[in-house]
């Protein structure tokens, strides 16, 4: 029986709709959070797959394929920020962009998501990146390193003193 | 609530796509792979031509030998060209026939080769210098003659030439 990847490679479309259903939420999330608005994570989302379709007879070599669309995808999103210089400055996203709590009816989890979400704000780029990749991208430090180009103990000591930060900014808002 | 981070945040959920862009996006994939199926079917029609072309030249270049040696068998070789026929008449009238024929093969053998061209080069510039080489021998060994024969009446020139004699610039025609 032949992979994903191998179906990939052929050019099979249903393989890009199972690939599209196994990463695309998670990286729609990261895109979100990187360009700071659905509307450029749709359109980068959309160009990480046609340009996944364009080189799709690599894609058989390709061992990890989650990692892999993480890192065109990221690509891309650089690519999209370079040209709209504008949307760099806006790296903060809205809590109802990025988690379904936010819209939820129950008070709690609304505010739940805010906090998060302002949590999350307080991180530096590098450092949110990291958070994003592990909790709701679901890459381990190994495939975080290669989206990013990182080396992995460097990875680490991101999320490490991400979560630091996080852990007081949280003290400091809960007490 | 708890202050450590990490529970927390996986307690919530990513709002994820919409439906909406996933048709969206699979209905630019499909448009892409169909795209791309479009310039293969073309590649294989123009390496179908291409071959096609080159089949054609080999052809070609194949039938067109195939009759030259048709008609070498019905006709005998090929004739010489004028200016060869010329400039063998005269070696002959200042050296011998045997020469004049010699130079005649020589010249047929460079005329028709069946070798590539930078060998079909080199072969008719070791024939032009052969050429040059009984051209000149042939001319001391007359102007030699004529020196003693003239040498002997009364007025004559030292080294005089005959009218018979012509000169052919031979260092002109060879390559630098």
């Amino acid at each position: 029986m032949q992979t994903l990847a191998q179906r990939l490679a052929q050019g099979d479309h249903a393989a890009f709709a199972e690939l599209y259903d196994a990463c695309a939420d998670r990286c729609h999330h990261y895109l979100v959070a990187r360009l700071g608005s659905r509307d450029a994570a749709d359109e980068v989302l959309q160009e990480t797959f046609l340009r996944l379709v364009r080189q799709h007879r690599c894609l058989a070599d390709v061992e990890n394929l989650a990692a892999y669309v993480f890192m065109v995808a990221r690509n891309e999103a650089s690519r999209y920020a370079g040209r709209r210089a504008r949307i760099s400055e806006r790296q903060k996203p809205l809590a109802a962009d990025l988690f379904l709590e936010a819209k939820s009816e129950d008070p709690s989890r609304r505010e739940m998501a805010d906090l998060v979400s302002a949590a999350l704000a307080t991180l530096n780029a590098e450092q949110r990146e990291v958070v994003e990749l592990k909790i709701y991208g679901g890459l381990t430090f190994r495939e975080i390193a290669v989206v990013t180009g990182v080396p992995l103990p460097t990875a680490a000591t991101r999320y490490r003193a991400a979560l630091e930060r996080l852990r007081g900014w949280l003290a400091r808002q809960l007490s | 609530m708890s202050p450590d981070p990490e529970p927390l945040l996986q307690r919530l959920t990513p709002r994820g796509s919409s439906a909406d862009l996933r048709s969206r996006v699979l209905d630019r994939v499909s448009k892409e792979l169909a795209a791309e199926a479009g310039p293969r079917w073309q590649r294989w029609c123009g390496l179908a031509v291409a071959a096609g072309l080159v089949l054609g030249i080999v052809s070609n270049v194949w039938i067109s030998r195939r009759q030259e040696r048709r008609l070498a068998e019905l006709y005998g070789p090929m004739p010489l060209p004028a200016s060869v026929r010329e400039i063998a008449q005269t070696i002959e009238s200042v050296t011998d026939k045997q020469t004049a024929e010699w130079l005649e093969e020589r010249y047929a053998a460079a005329y028709h080769p069946q070798f590539s061209l930078p060998e079909h080069i080199q072969h008719l510039e070791t024939f032009l210098r052969d050429l040059e080489t009984v051209w000149k021998e042939a001319h001391r060994e007359k102007t030699e003659g004529n020196s003693q024969t003239r040498a002997a009446w009364p007025g004559s020139v030292p080294g005089g030439r005959s009218d018979r004699e012509r000169y052919f610039d031979l260092d002109a025609w060879l390559p630098a």
